[in-house]
């Protein structure tokens, strides 16, 4: 992206000398309906809003869903090629990806949910981190971009944390313990209205809170680094160049550590989440 | 940039659990259940080394004590053997000495009686000898009865030298 961010950001230079380089730098970080391939814009299909209960949805492929999509095929491909033989010790990048696995089972599913709920989990809780872990990688590539720096797509992981917390709190707990689960014990009985619509609204920011995190730590690494590359645009002097490039590849080089901290946050918040929800005394 | 777009999280949503059953099917079942076979296999085989180890331990203490016995065993039976070796030596000595004592006693009553024998031979000898000699010196003056007391009393005068 830093090779690809040159090459675009001077070509558009041109337009930032009349606009301003912060449209430029949301332009490049915002979400679009082409495909970038190797400089030709190839236009994706669009359709018309359909109206839900009167809220429009736009089901349009844009560019985040495309790299949506060569995430999950990525990741099929990775795992189904790298374990297609399956010898009971696996040897080179197998071995690599089993202790990802093992890492995510052990230290984030079962440490928090216990053996058993933690075995149930780790499909789902290895699905988040591997799925985060490459959409966040993903915007270091050129050509391509950072999904998770779209918020609809953090918001949709989030919700997805909710749900699954939720049903399976209810499935395990009943729905009756579920929703008394949600107020703490030794409450005086006339605070328990007030209670519950306080822990409600923890609830539900503790989920708007990964949500905003993923999204903004995703977005705040690009901007840094098109920030940097910008102030060869607004100085107007290639002397400049030097630092900023030089700026820009050790942000590029912390995102890649972002990458990783954040996919891991994302899925040990969103493994406490749903542990909270499945045994409501911790 | 903070738009809700409805329609990108359905995308989201579709892709994630379409990537999720995929992986399932693809990934996490067949890895999860192969790192579950190891590390069952691993546990077995730790119990299993646990196990044989303990038993070795048992064989050990076993033959350890085995080999305790026997020695103590040896040590008695080498003890007896010796005390028995002691006794019957002990015995022999015995028997040997008394046997000796006996035999010495032996030869001594033998040789008194041949004593005695050569003594009274020795006698009689030197009676016919002292008779034949007074009988060439005196010429047939006294009886044979006469001689024969006058000797006997020349006997009984010797010096008592030559009885014990």
């Amino acid at each position: 992206m830093v090779l690809l961010s040159l090459l675009t950001g001077v070509e558009g230079a041109d337009e930032a000398q009349e606009g301003n380089v912060g449209e430029f730098i949301i332009h490049h970080v915002q979400n679009s309906n082409e495909l970038n391939l190797f400089g030709y814009h190839l236009h994706l299909p669009q359709f018309d809003p359909i109206s839900v209960l009167g809220v429009p949805i736009n089901l349009s492929i844009t560019n985040h869903t495309v790299m949506l999509w060569i995430a999950s095929i990525f990741l099929i491909l990775l795992f189904g090629l790298s374990f297609r033989k399956r010898p009971l010790i696996p040897r080179g990048f197998a071995a690599i990806l089993e202790m990802l696995i093992i890492f995510v089972r052990d230290e984030i599913a079962i440490s928090n949910l216990g053996e058993k709920n933690g075995k149930r989990f780790t499909p789902l809780i290895a699905s988040f981190f591997f799925f985060v872990l490459t959409c966040n990688l993903m915007g270091l590539i050129p050509l391509f971009t950072t999904p998770t720096g779209n918020i609809n797509v953090t918001a949709a992981m989030a919700l997805v944390t909710l749900v699954t917390g939720q049903f399976f709190g209810i499935k395990d707990n009943g729905l009756w313990h579920h929703i008394k689960a949600l107020i703490p014990s030794g409450v005086p009985v006339w605070l328990i209205p007030l209670m519950f619509v306080i822990e409600l609204m923890g609830l539900l920011a503790k989920h708007f809170a990964l949500i905003v995190r993923l999204f903004a730590n995703m977005i705040a690494g690009h901007v840094v680094l098109f920030s940097f590359l910008s102030l060869i645009m607004i100085f107007k002097t290639l002397f400049v160049a030097p630092l900023s490039v030089g700026f820009a590849v050790f942000v590029d080089l912390l995102e890649i550590l972002v990458a990783f901290i954040q996919a891991y946050v994302f899925t040990i918040l969103s493994t406490l989440f749903i542990g909270m929800s499945v045994h409501p005394e911790h | 940039m903070l738009d809700l777009e409805p329609g990108m999280m359905i995308w989201t949503w579709v892709t994630f659990l379409v990537l999720m059953v995929v992986l399932y099917k693809v990934a996490w079942k067949p890895i999860l259940e192969t790192i579950e076979n190891r590390e069952k296999t691993i546990q077995d085989s730790l119990e299993r080394a646990e196990s044989a180890q303990q038993e070795a331990q048992n064989l050990l203490e076993k033959h350890q004590e085995m080999i305790r016995n026997a020695e103590s065993e040896a040590q008695s039976i080498i003890k007896e053997n010796r005390e028995l070796a002691e006794k019957s030596r002990q015995e022999m000595v015995e028997q040997a000495r008394s046997e000796a004592g006996k035999l010495i006693e032996n030869a001594r009553k033998e040789i008194e009686s041949e004593k005695e024998a050569a003594l009274a031979s020795l006698r009689s000898e030197v009676a016919d000898l002292a008779i034949q000699a007074t009988r060439k010196i005196i010429g047939e003056s006294l009886d044979e009865k006469k001689q024969r007391d006058l000797v006997q009393e020349f006997i009984e005068k010797m010096p008592n030298q030559s009885k014990h």
